[in-house]
């Protein structure tokens, strides 16, 4: 504990979001189009497909089972398909972290007047039902989607307090509160460092370090979110 | 109290009775509806569910009193002259449950229900039956069947 006890903390959160933002630029190796090795083929007793040198056709995968249990789908390896040519993202602020979506996956923007209703024995993720052109969009709190549980208790102002719009995605069924946005980015895929499969977090596409943001995979985030908004998407 | 359920071609329309909690408006179907009290005394029941209030004696009958803010996880509140027991009926149970106000009876089509959220199994997703959209507002749907499991209802039945 500091002796001038307010720029500590300041200071605590400031190193705090350094910390997992460096967590989130370590965890996305530059990506290579290396082999791709293909994952065991479940409820089969066929042995694993054999590494593949690059560009060949990779074995497909068995069909999914329609009674196991439905998790959302990893995220693949490499830029998703509107990041493979120049692309564009709005960068918006998240409890001091800069994050984009690409704008070809934005549906709107609207601001946040805790004009909400709230649903009873719900997370605090979930923040409330938006009406939005005839449609009830399903808002949460994005801080405490991606913050580790670590940092979030410490760094959160309550949300009235602190959130200032809402990014609307999946044709406006599902909104993304956050602090404030930023400016629209135009990038090139190598501007990226596009996130690898074995990440711990497979929302994250990749980082753009020119910029330090960390760039959303909003079709992972979402299929995450549907599995369960009340699961953390914290490993 | 008899439901006008107007059958149309394929879009009945059922009616219910809203209520308010926490700035929330929330409805239950008319036909589960048996009265709406004001607040009277409640005895409490030392061992019960901690989201029963106590009993209170409804014409000579023992009737169940829930704590709603409690059920729903909301905070706790005074009661004031706008607080009621909603009496409901639920499979032959009879339980009353404290809102903080009762509104207008709804007319809504069965179309105009939308589901809530898909989500993982939280509690509440049991008895939100839905939402709808009324005069701007939206009315949270209860399911009053599914309020409490078939444990909690015997358990409070036994109280």
């Amino acid at each position: 504990m500091n002796e001038a006890g307010k720029p500590a903390k300041l200071l605590d959160q400031q190193a705090a979001l350094s910390s997992y933002l460096e967590a989130l630029l370590q965890e996305v190796p530059s990506y290579v189009a290396e082999e791709a090795v293909t994952p065991p083929a479940p409820r089969t007793d066929a042995p694993p497909a054999p590494k593949s040198p690059p560009d060949t056709h990779v074995l497909p995968e068995a069909p999914p089972d329609p009674q196991a249990p439905q998790t959302a789908p990893a995220a693949e390896a490499g830029p998703p398909a509107w990041g493979r040519e120049r692309f564009q993202c709005l960068v918006f602020k998240v409890a001091g972290l800069s994050l984009a979506v690409p704008l070809v996956k934005l549906s709107g923007v609207r601001p946040f007047t805790g004009e909400l209703t709230a649903m009873p024995n719900r997370s605090a993720l979930f923040l409330g039902l938006l009406r939005h052109q005839e449609r009830n969009v399903t808002v949460i709190d994005t801080a405490l989607a991606v913050l580790p549980d670590a940092h979030r208790d410490r760094m959160l102002a309550p949300p009235a307090e602190r959130l200032g719009h809402i990014i609307l995605l999946d044709e406006g069924r599902w909104g993304l509160a956050c602090d404030c946005l930023g400016e629209v980015l135009t990038l090139a895929p190598e501007d990226v460092r596009w996130r690898g499969a074995a990440g711990k977090r497979p929302w994250l596409a990749g980082t753009v370090l020119q910029h330090l943001c960390a760039l959303l995979d909003a079709d992972a985030f979402l299929a995450r979110l549907k599995t369960g908004v009340d699961a953390p998407l914290q490993p | 109290m008899k439901n006008h359920a107007l059958e149309t071609s394929k879009d009945p329309v059922l009616q219910w009775v809203t209520f308010r909690l926490d700035n929330e408006t929330y409805g239950i179907n008319v036909m589960q509806v048996q009265e709406v009290l004001r607040v009277s005394e409640i005895a409490p029941v030392p061992g019960a569910l901690d989201y029963v209030m106590g009993i209170i004696n409804l014409r000579g009958n023992v009737v169940t009193v829930l704590d709603t803010r409690r059920r729903f996880g909301l905070a706790p509140k005074e009661n004031d002259d706008a607080t009621r027991i909603v009496v409901i009926e639920s499979d032959e149970n009879v339980v009353g449950i404290l809102v903080d106000s009762v509104a207008e009876v709804v007319e809504l089509s069965r179309s105009a229900v939308e589901s809530s959220p898909n989500v993982g199994n939280d509690d509440s997703s049991k008895y939100i039956e839905g939402v709808a959209n009324h005069d701007g507002e939206l009315l949270i749907l209860v399911d009053i069947n599914k309020l409490l499991s078939d444990e909690e209802w015997l358990e409070i039945s036994q109280s």
